[in-house]
């Protein structure tokens, strides 16, 4: 009987910002033992926590650290009133060589809660 | 670098022509992808029964051109009237959001909504 080795993705939660403080590294629980980031992870982390400047962001390699499958869940403010389509083409275009390598990438895009006046 | 044929261009130009248009991989009867098929199995929820497709694993050509013309790196892709409406993951959300419904509607893919309130459940 084939184990199944993940029955969530594990992941790794990188970079909650809390504003004036440097990006924190958390580790996600999965139902294995939790890991820390891969290279690609931290490596994509890092290129679209300076091309978005995101309010959250996590980076997960799904394909079991073989970097052919990224799950990009990202919430920036400069997705503010633009589609779907276009906040997906803006993390697409930072990741460009990236995605060269990749099978394929699941983004899902949001925007943070508006700012309190 | 264009990485698209003019033979791939003609042939994707004449596909999104119809009203919508699905680049994927298999056909909506035989998924090749996971990914393929939930965006199959969105619009067949929303009642597309007839879903038009190109796949893509047929044709590298098309497999790769569409990639360069919608700029977008990934299969499946859905076209509305010539419009590029996203890929798997931006038809999961719009579907869960009620604007797919809205969409296939608007682009009459769908037959508009009826008066569509129940009637009164009242026994009077």
């Amino acid at each position: 009987m084939l184990l199944r080795l993940f029955t969530r993705v594990p992941g790794t939660l990188l970079s909650a910002r809390i504003p004036g403080t440097p990006p924190l590294m958390a580790v996600r629980w999965a139902s294995d033992a939790p890991r820390s980031a891969t290279d690609g992870e931290k490596h994509i982390h890092n290129k679209l926590l300076q091309g978005l400047n995101p309010t959250k962001l996590t980076v997960t390699d799904s394909s079991g650290g073989c970097g052919s499958m990224y799950v990009v869940e990202v919430e920036a403010e400069c997705f503010r009133d633009i589609s779907r389509v276009k906040q997906t083409m803006m993390v697409n275009r930072l990741l460009k060589d990236e995605l060269k390598d990749m099978h394929g990438m699941r983004v899902l895009c949001s925007v943070p809660p508006a700012t309190k006046s | 670098t264009r990485l698209i044929t003019a033979n791939a261009k003609a042939k994707i130009d004449t596909a999104v022509k119809s009203p919508l248009v699905v680049f994927m991989k298999g056909t909506p009867d035989e998924p090749m992808c996971g990914f393929s098929r939930a965006v199959v199995q969105i619009l067949q929820m929303h009642g597309v029964d007839k879903i038009t497709s190109v796949d893509c694993l047929q044709d590298p050509e098309i497999r790769e051109g569409i990639k360069e013309y919608t700029d977008w790196p990934t299969i499946p892709q859905v076209y509305v009237k010539g419009e590029f409406i996203g890929g798997c993951d931006v038809m999961v959300q719009m579907h869960q959001s009620g604007e797919l419904h809205e969409l296939l509607v608007k682009e009459e893919i769908l037959p508009p909504d009826h008066a569509s309130e129940p009637e009164s459940e009242s026994k009077n």
